[in-house]
């Protein structure tokens, strides 16, 4: 059956690396890529021969080395927890189940992974073989292959961790990270790699580099770790979505290319068997069942917040915190930081007038106001919406996906008002420049199909919200700005989109 | 809540409906119509352009020719208000869970009875321990059970289901039947499509049989 895999991978691998090819040939095109390759050595080549060696050389790394390899090493502790290398759904399908030593079935894979490690290690190696002579005066030409196979030893350390249920393998993934940070910081180790001209410097990493990969090896003898088949499955509808937003995004479907973030967290949530890949952590109550349209809405763009993983919701308190206090500040909240507004008040306009005296520099402040609003509505207005075939007006829809997040403007902004003592003519700014920014980002990531979570759309948004700032203080007519704002929003609360 | 035009119009009108997509035609010339009370079965072998006249209908695709139900142009929102759409592939907020969806979707279509309607769709179909679980996680008959129930417990006047039979155990598909002739008796109008071949005569449906994009008499 193994020669079968082998059959397999040699018909699969071919055909995918051609189609691969020609992909890459239509899409870029090779001579572009050769072209921006030339470019590169280059500049590789003009920036190595920048270097010139220190009169004084810096002092011996030998102790960040031995520190930083060591930790490199100790850091498998908390490697484990996925797989470093998965099989596709077709791969597990037809191979995991089929009678086939998991090695055999993984290898190909296993492989490329270990290649892609190895690589990079002697990317950096090869980097420091050309900046450890004249930065630190020593000599390393051996850094290369031993950094790839410290690389290659740390990525089958990785395996070995995560593989550590699996009958028959257990301590080895300790032992890969213990003796590697151990031959980190001895002599003759793997520092030494990185600082002697002698060849007897690859042993010790070529060893290490060895036994990993053979007890990588032996780890898929018979049995595949409990848990790999069914994260790989959740890992490839992982890899899947990421993939289909790529190009959905180039391809012009930015609607699609627009996550999904429920069904990412829930696979997120099925990876780690974590609470919540079947039920939420925490819901919020139902709304009625007669209540209008836009509440069950914003009932749904509350919830989505309210669901979030706490670093993520302690981000989005974070921003909407940032962006309440710079939407104050900008209209004229500065005035009440005393000198500071001082300095600021330099400017068009008085305090309390947008783009006029605003701590972040007249209208330009404004507009960088509206950007960071924006970047905060697309964080604040949950999933997107679409109306389809529902009956549903625009409007209801806009309401309710900007409710909640103009709620929690509204009361993060109250510490920031009662500490800067702003008066209603300033909040009056604030709030509508907020508003604006919410609808409009709202109705034209609605209306284009790009998703709130773009940049485009906050561009937009922002620039249509500082517009009325831009063109009035530029016109000298900086009083008119909050009630051009009004009007605004008025606007585009009536568009029908 | 009825108006004149309901009252008068037949719930489906397709008058000479045609679909090009990738400069391909897809649908030639399509017209039929569909009385109050009535089921219709959309067969056709597969490529044959059910799914796409489907989705014309309920104004997912753009089309030429004229699409009316209730006398009202398919894409406005007196029209959106009279029918449901379920299409082959699930269309779920994977962010909510089963019962949050009953709830939404009763909300979106105004119509607060459609909640304890679905809820009783849900424990037919056997579902109501699953009330509080993400549709996500579920297998594909049970997420279209899900899909089924929004869909019938709407009870809207027009129900539009592509491939219901798709994925369900047998029970379920004879409740499903069931539950479709119990819509017409009510004087609602059902058009479904499906390749079973038992389904005309389980359904007692009138057959409609799509032939390459051409409507067969």
């Amino acid at each position: 059956m193994n020669r079968a895999v082998v059959y397999l991978r040699r018909r699969t691998v071919v055909r995918a690396f051609h189609a691969y090819r020609e992909w890459v040939g239509r899409a870029v095109g090779w001579w572009t890529i050769l072209y921006l390759i030339g470019w590169i050595v280059v500049f590789v080549v003009a920036g190595l021969e920048a270097l010139t060696p220190l009169a004084v050389p810096a002092g011996s790394p030998r102790t960040v080395l031995m520190v930083g390899l060591a930790l490199f090493f100790l850091g498998l502790a908390l490697a484990g927890k996925v797989p470093p290398v998965i099989l596709d759904r077709r791969d597990l399908h037809r191979l995991g189940v089929a009678p086939v030593e998991p090695w055999s079935a993984l290898r190909w894979r296993f492989m490329v992974r270990a290649g892609g490690a190895a690589a990079l290690g002697a990317v950096l190696g090869l980097l420091w073989t050309a900046i450890a002579p004249p930065l630190f005066g020593v000599s390393a030409p051996w850094a290369a292959p031993a950094l790839a196979l410290v690389f290659v030893a740390r990525f089958s350390g990785s395996w070995l961790r995560y593989a550590r249920s699996t009958d028959g393998v257990g301590y080895q993934g300790w032992v890969v990270a213990l003796v590697g940070a151990g031959l980190a910081v001895v002599p003759y180790g793997l520092a030494d790699a990185l600082l002697s001209p002698s060849p007897v410097v690859l042993v010790a990493p070529a060893l290490l580099a060895v036994l990993a990969l053979t007890w990588a090896r032996r780890s898929l003898a018979e049995y595949w770790p409990p848990r790999f088949a069914s994260q790989s499955l959740v890992l490839t509808q992982l890899q899947a979505m990421r993939t289909m937003q790529l190009m959905a995004g180039v391809a012009g479907f930015v609607r699609q290319a627009a996550a999904d973030g429920g069904e990412k967290r829930r696979l997120l949530a099925a990876l780690h068997d974590t609470p919540g890949a079947t039920k939420p952590r925490r819901s919020l109550p139902l709304v009625p069942a007669n209540a209008p349209q836009w509440r069950a809405i914003a009932w749904r763009t509350a919830t989505d917040l309210w669901r979030r993983p706490p670093l993520r919701m302690a981000f989005a308190l974070l921003i909407t915190l940032t962006a309440a206090s710079a939407a104050i500040l900008v209209n004229g909240g500065a005035a009440a930081l005393g000198s500071a507004a001082g300095d600021a008040a330099g400017g068009v306009g008085g305090g309390g007038v947008p783009g006029g005296a605003g701590l972040l520099g007249g209208a330009l402040g404004v507009l960088l106001a509206a950007l960071l609003i924006a970047r905060a509505g697309s964080v604040l207005l949950g999933p997107e919406f679409a109306v389809g075939v529902l009956p549903v007006e625009p409007a209801e829809r806009t309401l309710g996906r900007v409710t909640p997040g103009a709620l929690l403007f509204l009361v993060l902004a109250v510490p920031v008002v009662t500490y800067l003592g702003v008066g209603l003519g300033e909040l009056l700014g604030a709030a509508t420049l907020v508003l604006v920014v919410l609808l409009a980002l709202e109705k034209y990531a609605s209306w284009s199909g790009s998703g709130a979570s773009r940049w485009e759309a906050q561009i937009v948004a922002a620039i249509l919200a500082a517009l009325p700032s831009l063109v009035l203080s530029a016109f000298g007519v900086p009083g008119w700005i909050v009630g051009a704002q009004v009007g605004m929003l008025l606007v585009l609360l009536l568009v029908p989109a | 809540m009825a108006t004149d035009t309901d009252t008068v119009a037949a719930p489906l009108v397709v008058t000479e409906l045609n679909v090009r997509l990738g400069g391909v035609s897809v649908l030639e010339d399509v017209s039929f119509t569909l009385a109050a009370g009535e089921v219709a079965l959309l067969v056709g072998p597969n490529g044959a352009g059910k799914s796409t006249l489907i989705r014309a209908v309920v104004g997912l695709l753009p089309h030429t020719g004229d699409v009316a139900i209730f006398g009202r142009p398919n894409r406005g929102m007196t029209a959106r208000s009279k029918f449901v759409f379920s299409p082959d592939d699930p269309a779920l907020y994977e962010d909510l869970t089963l019962r949050e969806h009953v709830r939404f979707t009763a909300i979106l279509y105004g119509r607060p009875e459609a909640d304890a309607k679905t809820l009783e769709w849900l424990e037919r179909f056997g579902l109501t321990s699953k009330l509080d679980e993400f549709p996500g996680t579920h297998s594909r008959g049970m997420r279209q059970k899900l899909a089924l129930s929004l869909a019938l417990g709407l009870e809207l006047p027009l129900t539009i289901l592509d491939e219901p039979f798709n994925g369900l155990d047998l029970a379920s598909q004879e409740m499903l039947a069931a539950g479709l002739q119990q819509r017409a008796r009510a004087g609602g109008t059902v058009l479904l499509t499906g390749h079973q071949r038992e389904l005309e005569s389980l359904l007692e449906a009138r057959r409609l049989a799509l032939q390459d994009g051409h409507l067969e008499a």
